[in-house]
């Protein structure tokens, strides 16, 4: 009983408090990289056999997910003679920050990576410092 | 997936569903080592019929001048490379999961192809090779006299 309601606990949280997530159904987390520049976080997420078309980013109080839908990979008519990868959906959530300029995401899908920039809000922008 | 099948058992290849096993799991906890770190690189799904063969390579995020394609008898070579996008001055990484650098894969295909008339198409990501079995090694009809 005791662990029941510890369970239930953990589904009761809210959302933005979880930092990260990686499901639902049957997808694969994308490999991503986070790179912090001078002006904004940029997201790089490894997504092959994702179209343009086919991927999905949002943004919805302070949590930011990606996933990404992949077509069926198979070869009518012929037998797999050995399989190393198995195509699937991607999905993987992350928490964002404050300071970051959510209005003017840019997104690019090329080649099968996702690549996001999150601009920094201008408060939070490095400043230089006049030495007088 | 099918991890153990009823007719076949555990199939020919035992420990290369163990493998299939452990890449899927590690990729859906996303602990996956991933690019270029994986004991493989890339990853392919190879198919064929008595015609034809058709490999396809998981390589994202790699130029398609950066692909290296060449094939000898029933020797297929995979050549690539991804560029680092290391970070510059006053930039860092907060995660890093992608790898990069370059990476050489042969493999044996079930006949000899023929060079001439291989297609190759690269396509979000993932490179589909198509390999017609080459006349010469196709099986002939012996008569018998």
């Amino acid at each position: 009983m005791k662990e029941e309601q510890k369970m239930q606990k953990r589904e009761d949280r809210p959302q933005a408090l979880q930092t990260e997530a990686v499901e639902p159904e049957a997808s694969f987390a994308p490999q991503v990289d986070v790179i912090e520049k001078r002006d904004c976080i940029q997201i790089l997420a490894d997504m092959p056999g994702v179209s343009r078309e086919n991927v999905d980013a949002t943004l919805e109080e302070g949590v930011l997910t990606i996933s990404g839908k992949v077509e069926p990979s198979e070869e009518k008519g012929l037998s797999l003679q050995s399989g190393e990868y198995e195509s699937g959906n991607f999905y993987r959530s992350f928490a964002v920050g404050e300071g970051l300029d959510t209005e003017n995401v840019e997104a690019i899908m090329q080649d099968g990576v996702l690549k996001l920039n999150i601009p920094k809000s201008e408060k939070y922008k490095p400043k230089k410092i006049e030495i007088k | 997936m099918v991890i153990w099948d009823r007719d076949r058992g555990f199939g020919s290849d035992p420990f290369g569903e163990l493998e299939r096993f452990r890449r899927r799991m590690n990729r859906i906890f996303g602990v996956s080592p991933g690019f270029m770190t994986q004991d493989v690189f890339p990853p392919l799904n190879v198919w064929s019929d008595s015609g034809k063969a058709v490999v396809k390579a998981e390589v994202p995020g790699i130029k398609k001048e950066d692909l290296e394609i060449s094939v000898e008898n029933d020797v297929l070579t995979i050549k690539g490379h991804r560029e680092p996008g290391k970070p510059g001055g006053g930039e860092c990484f907060r995660r890093h999961e992608r790898g990069h650098g370059s990476f050489r894969r042969a493999i044996g295909l079930p006949f000899s192809v023929d060079p001439e008339n291989v297609t190759a198409d690269y396509c979000n990501g993932i490179l589909r090779l198509e390999l017609p079995r080459h006349e010469t090694s196709k099986p002939k009809k012996i008569e018998v006299g």
